[in-house]
């Protein structure tokens, strides 16, 4: 790599740390600044002697390996990747070195000494083609999934250049918003392998080959990716032994993982009076869909102890009508609730409270059980 | 063809003017929607199910709508309490934004309703009335959605009860009315639902000589595909393109006004057959079963409150929403299924495909909405009570990615709830983007008031189409339907990122050949003379997400009309068609390619 493009590289990292507030220290490869990553490591991390090799839909073998922290625990995979980009006629060699956690989940990139990701006519990628390639490469469900590589462009006008992006007509519109400007096909190639193909080897060996090992590093991970991956792969029966770790993923998923990992979560653990509590008091963090999924499985939990209907009573002003009614029926089903002090207050507040949409509501609950 | 509205409208007229009031010696009760003249006011069945009533609806886009009036006749002079039946859609604090007065005669009442959270009988004082014969108008104040059921004098302050099921009764008995319908009607087929699998079903069976009802709650035909919904047909014809021509649509962009031309088309075709009989503006709202065999549907009319018991050998459930089936005890399914209970994982896609754990979650429904650029300015009134929903999103329109789904709320059960929403999301979007610059000539076209439903019940068939059929093109010798398009099944942004807002949703596409859908599907594994037709047809979650289309849904509806008439020549149930008459009804359905009607 030349001086100057080194320079040019470690001032648009410093400009995405900045960013990305989540970036620590760029630490990958000793001289080598990673790019753009969502959620990086500050520890020390090497390769390990694990290695995958894979053979995509074109031939080519990637070798995929695991790096790991001081004392040996895996941290994550990369991979240098060569891979061809085609258009119809033209192909051109891309490199780039892409990182995942260790459930396959994308990480960062970085590029190769002297390889430079190039877009059309040999133009090098700039800061923000590199932060356009990372988003791009953060959303599992960008609309390329879905698209074969032929729907890329709308095929009428038809422009000409010397490389392989600029080979086809216009690119649709929808495609245009989300892939690197006049690095279409380089986005498509890329998005497709780090997220189909190698991903799922990544997943494939974590699971086969790791997993029994990896039972404390995923399940206390910071990344919650990697907890989602495990809760998936462990049977629901060995949950009970991961209450606390479950709570804390319940508090740092997305409305998806979240709403999976309570629905896996087995009855016996919804009968567990320190567990509900527990949720019960992250109550304000759940979303519609997670509360609303709380709120239906208490309906069948026998004994909901006060202090929950409490803290879930705190946060009744937030509820929907719906979840308002769940909750109601909760108290009902407990009538030694309504001796509770703390959880009278709540609704007897609530009620007062002119400001409060279903006052009403609150009111001939209460009157109803006086 | 003989349209009851049209034979009976005048029997109808009088009938109005004694609904209109159901009075006693002491009291009165006024259904909103028999008003002999409802102004800028819209009869809404959508939500009798769960509120009890059709009702009368402000739907003015944000300018207050024509006064809704109707001549009473009390039993007499004097003072009475007063209670409008009503709702607060959007509580909060802010001024509801559905609020409505009452004027007796010439006097405005000073009483605003519209103010409490659930649907109940909101007090409007004593009124003194010095003539029997009055004039009542509702005047409305927003054009916001205000919505009136009923208003009710009583010369005791005794309120009518609120509770629904309560309520019901109450209606009857203060109506002075059986519990059952009063006349009985008699077919060989009743059809209900008249969206686009509805209606194919009447012309499948009519064609073949048999005498059908097509009840069907709306004043116009077509359901999704309709004039009130927009959305245009998609899919293949199948064996059934004669008779899809005459009810699809162009492909115009959802939400086009170029839907009324369809519906013009829908109704010109299908009202040439005389023997359909099509009952619109009806609700069935129960099934007769006895002995898991359906033995009548009763209907209502949603505006003058009129009822019929349809009797027939064979129905159709063409509602979407299963209701026949429903009502009758008809096993169905909701929400969705784990990827182990018919192996529909896809990984792909993971969770969000196909999940793990079984669960409520459903695709969602949709309100589409146009704007113009008008000549003129125009301005839009502040929607505070739409901001919690819209936030800062600002949008000119809604196609079909405007879509409301959750695990709080279900598509039956809270479809009020989900219309509500939407038009708290399309309020408060179209008010965001009028304070955008160069907007003052921008207005709101039309914004649709029913709920465009994607799923909900599926009632249970001899076979459940899985996505497996649909990925493996599995063959079967009862195959009356087919289709090529993708499996397409949506979730909601927000499942994936919490900023985005909660009405926004993205499809998921899996690319298939031609896949067939076998009649086994079409009827109910646990009521013997029950078909089903359309989106409540025999499914799973994903096995739905191809062929909810209209075309598909349609080709059902023709499929299930001919085996319907095979029933009928044989005195048979549907699953013998399949087990006895196979070879006779694949024959007809292979001959409607080159059929030409007598
Ligand atoms: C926004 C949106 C976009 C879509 N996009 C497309 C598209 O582009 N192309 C396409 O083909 N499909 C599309 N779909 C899917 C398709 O419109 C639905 O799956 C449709 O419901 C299928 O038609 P159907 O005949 O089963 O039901 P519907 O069209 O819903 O018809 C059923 C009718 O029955 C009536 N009914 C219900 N209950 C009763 C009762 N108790 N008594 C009497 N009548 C009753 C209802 O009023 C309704 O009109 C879309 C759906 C939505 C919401």
């Amino acid at each position: 790599m030349g001086t100057a493009q080194y320079i040019l590289i470690q001032k648009i990292s410093l400009l995405l740390i900045t960013l990305f507030p989540l970036v620590s220290a760029a630490t990958t490869c000793d001289t080598i600044p990673l790019k753009v990553n969502g959620n990086w490591t500050d520890k020390n991390i090497r390769h390990s002697e694990h290695t995958i090799l894979f053979e995509d839909t074109l031939g080519i073998v990637h070798h995929i390996s695991l790096m790991v922290d001081n004392d040996n625990i895996p941290e994550l995979f990369t991979s240098h990747i060569e891979t061809p980009v085609c258009s119809d006629s033209l192909c051109n060699l891309m490199n780039i070195r892409i990182y995942w956690t260790l459930s396959g989940n994308y990480l960062g990139f970085d590029t190769i000494p002297g390889k430079p990701l190039t877009k059309n006519d040999h133009l090098n990628f700039n800061g923000e083609d590199f932060q356009q390639l990372h988003r791009l490469l953060c959303d599992e469900q960008s609309i390329l999934r879905r698209r074969h590589k032929d729907d890329l462009f709308d095929k009428e006008a038809t422009r000409v250049s010397q490389v392989v992006d600029a080979v086809t007509g216009a690119t649709s519109k929808e495609v245009k918003e989300v892939t690197v400007d006049g690095a279409v096909y380089s986005s498509y190639t890329i998005y497709h392998l780090v997220h189909s193909q190698l991903s799922g080897v990544i997943k494939r060996y974590v699971t086969d080959s790791l997993l029994t090992l990896l039972d404390k590093r995923l399940s206390t991970s910071d990344r919650v990716d990697e907890r989602i991956f495990f809760w998936q792969q462990i049977p629901a029966a060995r949950f009970p032994q991961y209450q606390k770790e479950i709570t804390e993923t319940i508090e740092m998923a997305s409305p998806k993982d979240r709403l999976f990992v309570m629905k896996k979560t087995p009855g016996e653990m919804w009968a567990n009076p320190d567990f509900i509590v527990r949720i019960a008091g992250i109550g304000e963090q759940l979303d519609v869909y997670s509360l609303s999924h709380f709120l239906s499985q208490l309906k069948s939990t026998p004994t909901i102890p006060a202090a929950c209907l409490s803290l879930l009573g705190n946060q009744m002003k937030s509820f929907s009508q719906n979840q308002l009614n769940t909750y109601l029926s909760l108290i009902e089903k407990t009538p030694a609730s309504l001796q509770h002090k703390t959880l009278l207050e709540i609704l007897q507040n609530a009620e007062a409270d002119t400001q409060y949409k279903y006052r009403t509501i609150i009111g001939a609950f209460l009157k109803n059980h006086r | 063809m003989v349209t009851y509205m049209k034979k009976m409208r005048l029997l109808f007229t009088l009938l109005i003017a004694l609904l209109t009031q159901v009075t006693n010696a002491q009291n009165l009760l006024i259904e909103a929607e028999s008003f002999e003249e409802k102004g800028g006011w819209l009869v809404d069945p959508q939500f009798v199910q769960q509120m009890g009533s059709p009702y009368l609806l402000a739907h003015g886009l944000g300018e207050p709508v024509e006064n809704a009036y109707t001549r009473v006749n009390f039993p007499e002079t004097g003072k009475y309490h007063l209670w409008v039946r009503t709702k607060n859609w959007v509580p909060g604090n802010w001024t509801p934004p559905g609020r409505f007065q009452l004027r007796i005669q010439d006097e405005l009442l000073p009483v605003v309703y519209g103010k409490e959270p659930v649907w109940s009988w909101e007090y409007g004082g004593e009124v003194t009335v010095s003539n029997k014969s009055q004039k009542i108008e509702l005047v409305d104040l927003t054009g916001f959605a205000g919505r009136c059921d009923a208003i009710y004098f009583d010369k005791k302050k005794q309120s009518p009860p609120s509770d629904v099921e309560a309520l019901n009764k109450w209606r009857l008995k203060v109506a002075k009315r059986p519990a059952d319908p009063e006349k009985t009607v008699q077919f060989d087929y009743v059809v209900v639902g008249g969206g686009i699998a509805g209606c194919a079903s009447a012309i499948a069976a009519a064609e073949q000589g048999l005498k059908v009802a097509l009840i069907h709650d709306r004043p116009v035909l077509g359901g999704n595909a309709s004039s009130e919904i927009r959305v245009h047909t998609l899919g293949i014809y199948g064996h059934f393109e004669r008779i899809l021509r005459m009810l699809d649509t162009k492909h115009y962009p959802n939400g086009s006004p170029e839907a009324y031309a369809e519906d013009k088309k829908r109704h010109r075709n299908i009202e040439r057959y005389k023997n359909i009989h099509i009952f619109l503006n009806w609700r069935a709202n129960g099934a007769n079963t006895t002995e898991n065999t359906i033995q009548s549907v009763d209907a209502a009319n949603t505006i003058t409150g009129e009822r019929l018991r349809f009797k027939a050998p064979y129905f159709a459930d063409c509602t979407g929403d299963g209701w026949i089936g429903f009502w009758a005890g008809a096993a169905y399914m909701y929400g969705r299924e784990s990827a182990d209970q018919f192996n529909e994982s896809w990984p792909e896609f993971g969770e969000l495909w196909s999940p793990e754990v079984a669960d409520n979650a459903v695709m969602g429904a949709s309100v589409l909405w146009r704007t113009y650029s008008d000549n003129y300015d125009h301005q839009f009134p502040d929607v505070p009570w739409a901001m919690e929903v819209a936030g800062s999103y600002a949008a000119r329109g809604g196609e079909w990615q405007w879509e409301y789904s959750n695990t709080d709320v279900h598509q039956i059960d809270d479809a009020e709830q989900i219309r509500d929403h939407m038009f708290r999301a399309i309020y408060g979007s179209f008010a965001n983007v009028k304070k955008q610059p160069n907007t003052n000539k921008l207005k709101l076209e039309w914004v649709s008031y029913l709920v465009g439903k994607r799923e909900s019940r599926r009632l249970v068939g001899d076979h459940i189409f899985t996505f497996n059929d649909a990925r493996n093109l599995t063959q079967f010798p009862d195959s009356v339907v087919m289709e090529r398009r993708e499996v397409d099944v949506h979730y909601q942004e927000n499942l994936v990122d919490a900023n985005r807002p909660d009405f926004l949703s993205k499809a998921m596409f899996y690319k298939t050949g031609k896949y067939i859908i076998p009649y086994r599907s079409l009827y109910s594994k646990n009521i013997s003379n029950l078909f089903m037709a359309g989106r409540c047809f025999s499914a799973s979650h994903i096995g739905l997400g191809g062929p909810r289309v209209m075309l598909t849904t349609g080709q059902m509806g023709a499929a299930v009309g001919f085996a319907a008439s095979v029933c009928f020549k044989h005195k048979v149930q549907p699953r013998d068609v399949y087990q006895k008459y196979l070879k006779e009804y694949m024959e007809l359905i292979e001959k409607q390619k080159s059929y030409q009607k007598p």
